[in-house]
């Protein structure tokens, strides 16, 4: 599943002048190495994002959504965790082979990251001011004051208020979606072409999910950023992603357009994710569930991960290995009979 | 943020902030920030043990550093014909009852700032006046002077009165407890008048008698101050500094190093600490390291080399649980090196339990000073300390107990101090306890 060029968005001119994306992920496999044996928690992941564009993946917990974007950041702990194969381009360039030092500079730089807690991603000794001014001091050389005015203007960025009295306070005076924000403000320093957000509202109530998902959209389209969403809400992708990859067992199951994948899933599991959503038409009625539990990544079942799960498995399914089905454009889905779900529901 | 430039990407600033509840408004830029390190000063600034602790310490810390002032008498002056001659007792009641009536007066002048203004002096004047009463009583019994005494039980009575927790609000508020500081008042002025007025009728010096090779027992003590002090300072430093060196580079890198790390610290922790002590200190005494600094630190090192481990497993486990946190994940996804992860990140945040470590290690290390001058292997003339008059009056104790109990009871009390303010600065730095 490599970049497709019918589907890719606006290329922006300003990035680089490379044709091709932003971030190329492919085939990529981890696995984490444990006392219990070997836990295969990435296999063959394959996804892209360009320059102004989001790309949301999905998933349940465990089927390796942030495992992918930790190993794009290099911030996996190994061991545990080791890379066995695959390849991440950023710009073009491999990053799994550069060493440790060059990587290191890339982050925050080319690629920077948001994490789901807010609270234990701020550190709870420094204010929220120093956290922000220290990368632009060191990776920018500015000088104190330059830095707690440019701390000051991002944090306006991110629509905190009395963000000049704001810099001066530590996290835990900070609500939670305001940390949220600044947690924002302080991976935006560097001005990241691309900005991974794992997660950026789970921790948070529904009208602050409404804001910073609207926050994150809007500094996306002004600074033409890539922004990979990870996500299990699926009511947050409806409205901000423009592409959507849905994960089951460290793989890519399903991959399309959001529009068409919402309209007509082509996967059994994306069909039961969405099933699973509450509706007002349907109230008063029993909530759809996915039968059955996510796999074990230490015991995957043969065949399609999903067929122990699925609705209309059939042999061939606990026996064969399902391919990406082309559903066209640039929709792909690793069912048996991916065109028969795609027609039929 | 009145500046309209300041706002990047076109974001209006002055743009009401609809996201924003009232009460994220309400908060005013004047606000004073509260870290970690302030909400425990701000804790600990409350407890009078602490605060009344911290006057001792400072005090302890000034005669380390100027004992002259404290004693002019000369502490090395040796004469046989005054050997184990007995304490000054006239002289001494004297001292104890102009140090107890001062302490009385202060005592008097916090209960009436306390009154005024609510804080800490409130919570301190009754130990004060305790501590002062109990000096001015001692000071009477020694000697049998009636008149100390009295005034002596008055004081420690108004302390004891005002600290029940019980009677104190029955008081507060009302005319009584003005009748209280009055009372101490004029306890403590009295004591004064009277104790000077009887220091001229008393002979001055060797309050605490002299040694069995007479020497000044009160010069000895003051002067001993600063080795005992500096051997635990430095003591408490260097194994907190190497401890926590290795302890959060074990932590942090984990893997072999960890293990390799780990095991060494294991090795020293094996040992136990006299026998190992013995061993070290035996072993360079006959290397001739004679002067006083070398002697110091000797016996420093030799306990740091021991005690480290101990640090070091603290400040390790707080590592371990740091670099699990989200902040320090946070800080190496936006391309932090491990240095600066290491020594910016995560050192503030492990340091409180090696802190409250410290505290508590510096009484056990004073102790362990006494102790191995005790055994004949610590500390030794030139330099003298607490140990070294204990042990000098070990063979004495029957004969001359008084030679024991002057140096010992000063160690107790050092001791005492620092343990204290290491269980105040544990239970303000551990949420658990609270």
């Amino acid at each position: 599943m490599t970049a497709n060029p019918t589907e890719s968005v606006l290329t922006d001119p300003t990035t680089n002048g490379q044709d091709g994306p932003l971030l190329e992920v492919e085939d990529l496999f981890v696995e984490f190495r444990t006392r219990d044996g070997v836990a295969k928690v990435l296999n063959g992941v394959s996804y892209h994002v360009d320059a102004g564009e989001t790309l949301a993946v999905l998933g349940e917990s465990g089927s390796g959504k942030s495992v992918t974007a930790q190993t794009i950041m290099g911030i996996l702990d190994t061991p545990p965790a080791y890379v066995t194969g695959g390849s991440i381009r950023f710009r073009g360039q491999e990053l799994l082979s550069q060493s440790a030092e060059k990587r290191r500079q890339l982050r925050g730089d080319g690629i920077a990251m948001i994490f789901q807690d807010a609270l234990s991603a701020l550190n709870p000794v420094f204010t929220v001011g120093f956290q922000i001014e220290e990368q632009l001091r060191i990776r920018k050389g500015m000088s104190r004051k330059e830095a707690r005015k440019r701390a000051i203007e991002l944090l306006d960025l991110v629509r905190i208020p009395n963000a000049k009295g704001r810099v001066r306070q530590y996290p835990h005076e900070f609500s939670g979606g305001m940390r949220q924000r600044a947690m924002i403000a302080m991976s935006l320093a560097l001005d990241p072409q691309l900005l991974i957000a794992d997660e950026p509202t789970t921790a948070l109530d529904v009208t602050v999910q409404a804001q910073i998902m609207d926050l994150l959209a809007e500094i996306k389209a002004e600074r033409q950023m890539g922004l990979i969403l990870i996500t299990h809400d699926l009511g947050v992708v409806a409205e901000t992603a423009d592409r959507i990859a849905v994960m089951y067992a460290g793989r890519i199951v399903e991959h399309g357009d959001a529009h068409s994948v919402y309209k007509a899933p082509g996967h059994p599991y994306t069909t039961g994710l969405l099933n699973s959503l509450p509706r007002l038409d349907l109230k008063g009625q029993t909530l759809e569930t996915i039968k059955g539990l996510p796999p074990s990544l230490l015991n995957i079942p043969s065949g399609c991960p999903f067929h122990p799960r699925c609705p209309k498995a059939q042999s061939i399914c606990s026996a064969e290995v399902p391919v990406n089905h082309d559903l066209g454009n640039g929709r792909y889905s690793k069912c048996h009979f991916a065109e028969e779900v795609v027609r039929n529901g | 943020m009145s500046d309209p430039t300041m706002a990047a990407g076109g974001v209006a600033t002055e743009e009401p902030a609809d996201y924003v509840t009232g009460a994220e408004h309400a908060e005013g830029t004047k606000e004073k920030t509260r870290s970690l390190w302030s909400d425990a000063w701000h804790d600990l600034s409350r407890r009078p043990l602490f605060v009344l602790s911290m006057f001792v310490i400072a005090f302890l810390v000034l005669v380390a550093i100027f004992p002259t002032w404290f004693a002019d008498a000369n502490h090395r002056l040796r004469d046989l014909d005054r050997a184990r001659i007995g304490p000054n007792v006239p002289y001494l009641a004297v001292c104890m009852a102009i140090i107890g009536s001062a302490i009385t007066v202060v005592a008097a002048i916090l209960a009436t700032v306390g009154k005024l203004r609510d804080g800490v002096c409130r919570t301190m004047a009754p130990y004060v006046a305790g501590i002062g009463g109990l000096i001015l009583l001692g000071g009477g019994l020694v000697n049998s002077v009636t008149l100390y005494i009295v005034i002596g039980a008055v004081v420690l009575a108004c302390g004891i009165v005002s600290g029940v927790p019980k009677v104190s609000q029955m008081l507060r508020g009302s005319a009584s407890t003005w009748g209280l500081v009055a009372v101490l008042a004029v306890a403590g002025i009295a004591g004064l008048v009277i104790s000077f007025g009887d220091l001229s009728t008393v002979e001055i010096g060797a309050a605490f008698g002299y040694d069995q090779q007479g020497r000044d027992i009160y010069a000895r003590v003051v002067h001993g101050t600063r080795y005992t002090l500096l051997v635990g300072f430095t003591a408490t430093l260097l194994t907190v500094l190497i401890g926590s060196t290795v302890g959060i580079l074990a932590g942090y890198f984990g893997g072999w190093l960890d293990n390799l790390l780990s095991r060494i610290g294991e090795v020293f922790f094996g040992l136990p600490f006299v026998l190992g002590a013995i061993i070290i200190l035996s072993a360079f005494r006959s290397a001739g390291f004679d002067s006083a600094p070398a002697i110091v630190a000797m016996v420093v090192l030799s306990i740091s080399v021991l005690s480290w481990p101990v640090a070091m497993r603290i400040m390790r486990s707080a590592a371990i649980s740091a670099k699990q946190q989200d902040y320090v994940k946070a800080a190496r996804a936006l391309g932090a090196s491990s240095r600066r992860i290491i020594f910016r990140h995560m050192l503030p945040n492990c340091l409180a339990p090696v802190l409250v470590y410290a505290t508590i290690a510096l009484g056990a290390f004073i102790g362990a000073e006494a102790t191995l001058s005790f055994l004949g292997i610590g500390l030794r003339d030139p330099a003298v300390s607490w140990g070294v008059m204990i042990a000098d009056s070990r063979n004495y104790i029957r004969a001359s107990p008084l030679l024991l109990i002057f140096p010992a009871s000063f160690l107790t009390l050092t001791v005492l101090v620092f343990v204290t303010i290491g269980d105040a600065v544990r239970e303000a730095l551990d949420p658990k306890l609270r």
